[in-house]
């Protein structure tokens, strides 16, 4: 062979070798997420998590099994005011202390997001950077660390400390978009493949019980073949419409729920029947949880993700003008 | 001028508007004073919310050419040395107050347009997190539906979480820890964050 040809050859081995690698990086991060996802849910276990997020530390216990009958959780403080969530297979219920605590429940057959293709999250496509990291101590577990940093402001990041033999989530890391970290929750002690009884699980507070409830069970499948749906605003790049459903809420009002994913991000749009009159859009907070709420058209929309403020404005804003035009109405 | 015609100009601004929208709203563009002068108005502030630095400039030179074209009743050395700086300096003032102007009364606007008395329930007050996004944060008043905004939130919260299924127990820790800090800071406060123009 001659040299320029070989000289060639070479050039072209390379290119591909760059090119591949960080694609192989990406799938190997992929069967770690896959892990750590199977591993949250399918595993027994009790530990303590320590939560820190500006500046304010909280402590809380979690214990968690799953066997034939489902998955039932209970997650309690331990320090401050007593506070807890419980799932119990397709139910959630929080108790919201104050002078009249309340007991909310939320009830869903299934979850709606389908496991997006794995091509669906890497690639020049994906919203996300996504590389193996280092390993670590935590817990008194080692640990094999993610990161995963986020392509533009509309979408969070985090950094993920994943238990070597396991892929159960030891420590769990928030960043935005300029890698700043928002929030950081960790397990002080974790006893993987415990023994759970059923008193562990029962929940201590009590309060005035409400529930949600979807009308329709069977919520229309993934993809495609999600059908009709009330609105379809622009969103931002990399999210698209995975499911729709409708619920009755804790008052009795029907509600339409459409769910968008980005594959690793979500957002919910909740739209009821309202009055005609019309309200700015405000965000609320609840930690990395933002909700924007806004009355237009007759109708009122809720946007719910654990995505930055810019995200669910940016859609609401969307949702108002949309709602609002002549030619649409 | 009523806030869905404001929405509708802005929409057109932002080339939001389908063809047929347009085409409607250049026509009674064309024949409502009202809406033109509106119309202008959003174009002035665009044009100086993008260009605020050429902007400022711009009027720092012209207040300062103006300044130094007054004729100065005092002429001692002092105060002739200093008259350049001080010119600048009021130049520079009278432009932040131009650009503080605009912002605030821009702010005054959405405010009245923004519905007053709704709650957050355990959805607590703006963090760090949200400061880029924010303007101000407005005190909630508390209200009869309270109760009823409250469940609405919190049950929209919830359903999204198991809907999405996201990374198990880390999605629901926030709805425990940020109970706590509604209790600890006592009245909780919503944000108002639609006082931004245009797309983010």
């Amino acid at each position: 062979m001659r040299i320029p040809e070989l000289r060639w050859m070479l050039a072209v081995l390379i290119a591909a070798a760059t090119l591949a690698a960080p694609a192989r990086a990406e799938e190997t991060v992929q069967r770690w997420l896959d892990r750590m996802s199977r591993a949250v849910e399918t595993l027994d276990y009790r530990g303590t998590l320590v939560n820190v997020r500006n500046g304010e530390v909280d402590t809380l216990r979690i214990i968690h099994r799953a066997d034939e009958d489902g998955v039932r959780e209970r997650i309690y403080s331990v320090d401050g005011v007593p506070r807890e969530v419980l799932r119990e297979g397709d139910s959630v219920r929080c108790v919201l202390p104050g002078d009249e605590p309340m007991m909310l429940e939320s009830q869903l057959a299934g979850r709606l997001l389908p496991s997006l293709p794995v091509n669906r999250l890497l690639g020049p496509e994906s919203g996300y950077r996504m590389t193996m990291g280092g390993r670590e101590r935590v817990a008194g577990m080692m640990a094999r660390i993610i990161h995963i940093q986020p392509r533009d402001a509309y979408r969070y990041g985090s950094r993920l400390w994943l238990e070597e033999r396991t892929g159960m989530l030891l420590r769990y890391a928030l960043i935005d978009h300029d890698g700043r970290q928002l929030q950081q929750l960790s397990f002080t002690s974790l006893e993987l493949g415990a023994n759970i009884s059923d008193a562990e699980l029962e929940p201590e507070l009590v309060g005035q019980q409400f529930t949600t409830e979807s009308i329709d069970e069977s919520i229309h499948s993934a993809g495609s073949s999600v059908g009709p749906v009330p609105v379809s605003p622009r969103v931002p790049r990399g999210f698209r419409l995975v499911n729709a459903g409708q619920g009755r809420g804790a008052g009795g009002a029907e509600f339409d729920h459409l769910l968008y994913s980005d594959g690793l991000s979500s957002f919910s749009i909740y739209i009821e029947r309202a009055g005609e009159e019309t309200m700015a859009g405000r965000v609320e907070t609840m930690g990395p949880v933002h909700v924007y709420t806004t009355q237009s058209g007759g109708r009122l929309f809720t946007v719910v993700g654990e995505v930055p403020a810019a995200t669910v404005e940016f859609v609401g804003r969307q949702l108002r003008r949309t709602s609002r035009l002549p030619s649409r109405r | 001028m009523s806030e869905s015609s404001r929405e509708n100009l802005s929409s057109l601004m932002d080339g939001e508007l389908d063809r047929k929208g347009r085409k409607f709203l250049l026509r009674r563009l064309a024949g409502d004073a009202d809406m033109k002068a509106s119309w202008n108005r959003m174009h002035a502030v665009r044009a100086c919310l993008h260009q605020e630095k050429l902007a400022t400039g711009d009027l720092v030179a012209r207040v300062s050419a103006a300044l130094d074209a007054e004729p100065v009743p005092s002429r001692s050395l002092p105060a002739r040395l200093l008259r350049p700086v001080a010119g600048g300096a009021i130049a520079a003032s009278v432009a932040v107050m131009a650009i503080v102007g605009i912002n605030s009364s821009m702010l005054e606007q959405q405010g009245a347009a923004s519905l007053q008395g709704d709650e957050p329930g355990f959805v607590s007050r703006p963090t760090e997190l949200d400061k880029p996004f924010t303007q101000s944060a407005v005190p909630v008043s508390y209200s009869e539906d309270r109760r009823a905004q409250r469940q609405r939130i919190s049950g929209y919260v919830m359903r999204h979480h198991q809907a999405a299924g996201s990374t198990g127990f880390v999605s629901w820790v926030p709805i425990v820890t940020d109970m706590n800090e509604d209790e600890r800071q006592g009245e909780p406060t919503a944000s108002e964050a639609d006082a931004r123009v245009g797309e983010p």
